[in-house]
Order: structure tokens, then C-alpha cells, then sequence
């Protein structure tokens, strides 16, 4: 569970974060987007008690970031922008730092089960320096697991991995998903963001936007249908707007774009007065934005003004 | 306690991988035990190490208990209190070298900000990178010098002589002055890693730390400075202070926030 209020952080004249609020529930996974410098990793360092806020309040899993640091970083776990492991040292030993420096009661038990299942354990005794980019990633996922957080912050977990490697990451996040943890993942990949993810807040040092995928995608593309009309013409479009639920239409490359509130419920009497001025319809399709197109109009739009559901 | 422990097995573990530093940490002590022992027990002849003086400076032979010995007893005894500061290298290089590697090892592994992620706190962190360089270097200054010792009953005839060699002045360096001279060379080297990310430019860097126990040795070799009780205890206390003074500063850079936002 973490909850913001107004957090914001500042170095020097620069003010990386402002003034964030957050609520994000127990056994969520968190999508947090923006470009570089938007204030992603200022913000999960904060989080996961790293750094201080300049003002405002966090508190996560329970406890105050400024007055219980210590209290967070036990239940939480953090994935790093890079791995961050010790490359002379085994895998094994790795883990075994960590699960004492958390003092979890059976490390060696522990260390066990994570290598396991990211498939490392026959690797185990080997240095980290000569595992592969994937390995060593799957291998820092296992070390922010190792004490089982409550809570996950997951920075760009696939950046940087070849798609073989990516996708077992990926699932072992959605694996996670069903562990009930919270999940805090900052990331580029708006596809993953958007396969995973049950909310997404964009950022840009201020939070410009914070909804689920659909929802976000709703609120600024609404929702199109896309119907293929064999005779098509400007008098279909016409019938079309002229529905009291139609928000616009258009025609485009000979097909018939319409912009309407609820289409599960509106597509029947749009469908039925087009066939009645004579449309031979030959098939009809919803049109969804992608979050890329999302992300592009909010981040794109300079400044962004906030945008919260 | 247990993490300390476990910070420094591992800062132990990672650094002596490095051959450079586990080479650093057996051959200096081995090397600046060999070499008195072999010059003392070759009667230490001028002619054995060129740049020692040929004669022992008058006025160290008008005190006593100079003025008892025999000349080849008092070059013997002048040459060995010369090697007796070398051993405060030890203390200055072996810790330097794990500190600098250590810190340095993070900085480029990328390897800190998951470790300041645990519920360790800074202080804990600051022990133990400072157990890990120290400690080797107080061992092996304290294990050169029991050999030393012990060696210089079979190579050194005169009891005048090893009495002189194993004076108070040679107990304040080993048991005093070594250890504040490794929490020396430690903060400093510790300093000096969170602004460079080569190991071996901040080793040289941190080389500077040696220059006051240069200074002391040539002082001595002179006739400029006589490393008696007096000497070595000023020197101890003027050590103490430098010492709490860097460990403040080194307090300083072990925030979290500092070493995630400023070191480079």
C-alpha cells in the first residue's frame, strides 16, 4: 500500500518532483511513466526511503518514509535501474548477502527457492560477472524478493533485454501479480505497462494523468467505431452525426469512422438507422487508441495539465 | 552487529578477488619483514642498502645507550629503528588499497543503492567498509612486527641492542600510531573513492597519506628528528585528532542522499 500527499522533491532550484499524490491499494501493480528526468527514480527512491522528500507526506506499506525509514526499507523490495550485483562474487553469495543484511530467518532456504525459480540454481556457484544481461536481472529481481516485500519497486525490470529474456521477466511479474504484492513498476515499454499494469500514472515532474489503460484511453480519444460500408457515402456520415449519441463522423479511405458514447449499448441503433438509409454494412469494428497514443498526447503536450480521473 | 559482520565477509570476499589487492595485502607486510630481518642479520653494513647513511649521526651516539655500544652494534641499532617506522607503511597501504577498491568496485558495479535499499543503516555501512580496509592492515602490521620481534632474538646478538630496537617508541608506533594510522588511511581513502571512479588514481591519490611517515623516517635518518617516547606519543595524539576530524567527514559522505545524489 503507498499513499502520497503532495510529494514533492527538490534539488537545489530544480524541482524533480511536485507536489505527487498517490493512493495506490494493497495488490496493485502500478504503472509509473514518463520520459527521462520526469522524476520516475527520484520518486521510487523516496518511496522506498532512499531519499527524503523536500515536503509532503509518503507512506507505504504502513510507514512514514521521513519518520520510519527503516520500517519501509524492511518491507519493501527494490529493483534498480541496473542490476547492481556483486560480478566476483556467486550468484548464491549474492543472495545470501542480502536475505542476512534482511535478516530473513532461513537465508540459505531462501536463496534456494528464488534461484530456483528463475532457473539459476544449477548456476548458482558461478560469478554473476559472466551470467548474461537477462540472468542478471532475473538474478536482482530474486535479491529485491528475498525478505518477501509487501511491496515491489520494479525499475524498467525488461530495459535493456533481449525479447526471450524480457518475456520471462515479464511473467514472472505477472506471476507476482497473483502473490497479492504491491507492484510499483516505472517503465518505457507502454506495451508491458499496458499488459500489466491495473493503473497507470504519467508523470513529467508533476502528475499529469492517473487512471487505468481503458479508462485513460477513453477520457482522451473516446471510443470510435470503425464500419465498413459497401456503397459508402457522405449521406451515411450524415446519418450517422446526426444521432443523438454520436460525438462526430467521418469518412476516411471510404470507410465510416463514428465517435459514440457506450458502444455496447449504442452500436445496435446506430447500426439499424444506417441499414435504414440504405448502407450495406459489411462489417463493424471498435477502435481503440493505443497507450502509446495516450502517452504521446499527454507527455507530447508541453506542460500537461493534470488529467486525474 | 550481524550485518556488519556480514558486510565486511563480503567486502572481504569481493576485494580479494582483486589479485592486485590480495597481492597488496600478503607482499608489503611479507616484504617489510624480510628486509630488515635480512639486514640486520647481515650486520647492517652500509654497504647492504645504498642511500643509508654510512655512519651513525653523532648525536644519536652521545646518548645512551648509544654511547655503550660498539660501533658495528650502534650502526646495527641506528639501521633497525630506521626500518622500525617502515613498518607504519602497512597500516597506510593495505587499507588504503581495500578502500579504494572497495568503494570504488561499487561505484562501478553499480552496487550501493540496492545495498542502501536494506535495512542497514549508514553508520552500519561506514563500519564495515571501514572494518574491512582496516582491519587487514592493523593484522599485518601487528604480524610483521611479532616476527619481526621474534627474529631479532636469533639475529641481533646484543640484548642492548634489541632493547633499543624493541623499545617503547616501537610499541607506541605498533600498538597505537598503526591503528590510528589505518582509521587514517581508511577515511581518506574511503573520501577520496566517492570522487574518482579509478581505483588506482585513487590509490595514488590517497599515496599522499604516507607522506607524513616519510617525513618522519627521513627526519630521522638525518639526525632532524629522534622517534623517542615524546615523538611517537605527540605523533600518536596529533594522529587521534586527524583521525576524529576525517571520520566526521566521512560520516558526512556516508548519507544515503549523498551517495546517491553526489558521488560520481
Amino acid at each position: 500500500m503507498i499513499k502520497t500527499m503532495n510529494l514533492t522533491r527538490r534539488f537545489g532550484p530544480t524541482v524533480a518532483v511536485d507536489g505527487l499524490t498517490l493512493d495506490i491499494p494493497s495488490g496493485e501493480v502500478f504503472g509509473f511513466l514518463g520520459p527521462n528526468g520526469a522524476g520516475k527514480t527520484t520518486t521510487v527512491r523516496m518511496l522506498s526511503a532512499l531519499i527524503a522528500p523536500t515536503d509532503g507526506t509518503a507512506v507505504v506499506n504502513g510507514h512514514d518514509v521521513i519518520r520510519e525509514p527503516m520500517a519501509v526499507r524492511r518491507t519493501v523490495g527494490v529493483l534498480t535501474e541496473t542490476p547492481g550485483m556483486y560480478d566476483r562474487l556467486s550468484a548464491e553469495y549474492n543472495l545470501l548477502v542480502y536475505a542476512r543484511l534482511y535478516e530473513v530467518d532461513d537465508p540459505a532456504r531462501q536463496v534456494q527457492k528464488y534461484l530456483s525459480m528463475l532457473g539459476l540454481w544449477e548456476r548458482r556457484r558461478e560469478p554473476v560477472g559472466g551470467f548474461s544481461k537477462g540472468m542478471k536481472q532475473k538474478l536482482a529481481i530474486a535479491r529485491a524478493l528475498i525478505h518477501e516485500p509487501q511491496t515491489v519497486f520494479l525499475d524498467e525490470p525488461t530495459a535493456a533485454l533481449d525479447p526471450v529474456a524480457a518475456r520471462t521477466v515479464r511473467e514472472f511479474i505477472e506471476a507476482l501479480k497473483t502473490e497479492g504484492r504491491t507492484i510499483f513498476l516505472t517503465t518505457h515499454n507502454l506495451d508491458e505497462a499496458e499488459r500489466l499494469c491495473d493503473r497507470i500514472g504519467l508523470i513529467r515532474t508533476h502528475l499529469i494523468a492517473l487512471d487505468t489503460p481503458d479508462a485513460l484511453r477513453r477520457r482522451l480519444f473516446g471510443q470510435h467505431v470503425r464500419l465498413r460500408i459497401a456503397n459508402v457515402s457522405d449521406a451515411h456520415r450524415q446519418t450517422a452525426a446526426a444521432l443523438p449519441f454520436v460525438q462526430g463522423a467521418r469518412l476516411e479511405d471510404g470507410v465510416l469512422l463514428v465517435d459514440l458514447k457506450d458502444p455496447e449499448a449504442n452500436n445496435p441503433a446506430l447500426i439499424a438507422a444506417l441499414v435504414e438509409a440504405g448502407a450495406r454494412i459489411q462489417y463493424v469494428q471498435p477502435v481503440e487508441a493505443s497507450l502509446e497514443d495516450v502517452y504521446m498526447r499527454l507527455v507530447g503536450a508541453a506542460g500537461g495539465g493534470e488529467v486525474q480521473a | 552487529m550481524n550485518k556488519i559482520i556480514t558486510l565486511v565477509q563480503k567486502e572481504w570476499a569481493d576485494v580479494f578477488r582483486h589479485r592486485y589487492v590480495l597481492f597488496m595485502v600478503l607482499f608489503m607486510p611479507v616484504l617489510l619483514t624480510v628486509i630488515p630481518v635480512i639486514v640486520l642479520g647481515l650486520g647492517a653494513s652500509p654497504d647492504i642498502i645504498t642511500g643509508m647513511p654510512d655512519q651513525v649521526p653523532p648525536a644519536v651516539l652521545e646518548r645512551p645507550p648509544y654511547n655503550t655500544l660498539t660501533t658495528e652494534e650502534a650502526m646495527q641499532a641506528f639501521i633497525g629503528q630506521q626500518f622500525n617506522l617502515f613498518f607504519l607503511i602497512v597500516p597506510l597501504a593495505i587499507p588504503m588499497t581495500i578502500a579504494t577498491y572497495s568503494i570504488v568496485g561499487e561505484k562501478r558495479e553499480r552496487s550501493l543503492e540496492p545495498l542502501l535499499a536494506t535495512p542497514i543503516s549508514t553508520a552500519q555501512l561506514l563500519a564495515a567498509k571501514s572494518i574491512a580496509a582496516a582491519a587487514p592492515g592493523a593484522i599485518g602490521v601487528w604480524l610483521s612486527a611479532a616476527i619481526y620481534a621474534v627474529a631479532l632474538q636469533f639475529i641481533v646478538p646484543s640484548a642492548t641492542v634489541r632493547e633499543i630496537l624493541l623499545s617503547a617508541p616501537f610499541l607506541v608506533s605498533v600498538l597505537i600510531i598503526a591503528p590510528l594510522l589505518t582509521v587514517l588511511a581508511t577515511t581518506v581513502g574511503l573520501s577520496i573513492s566517492s570522487r574518482v571512479n579509478d581505483p588506482r588514481v585513487a590509490e595514488q591519490l590517497g599515496m599522499v597519506v604516507i607522506v607524513p611517515v616519510l617525513a618522519l623516517i627521513f627526519g630521522q635518518i638525518a639526525g632532524v628528528v629522534i622517534f623517542d617516547v615524546t615523538v611517537s606519543l605527540i605523533f600518536a595524539a596529533i594522529l587521534a585528532v586527524v583521525d576524529v576530524g576525517l571520520l566526521a567527514l566521512a560520516v558526512r559522505l556516508f548519507s544515503r542522499e549523498t551517495i546517491l545524489t553526489r558521488w560520481k
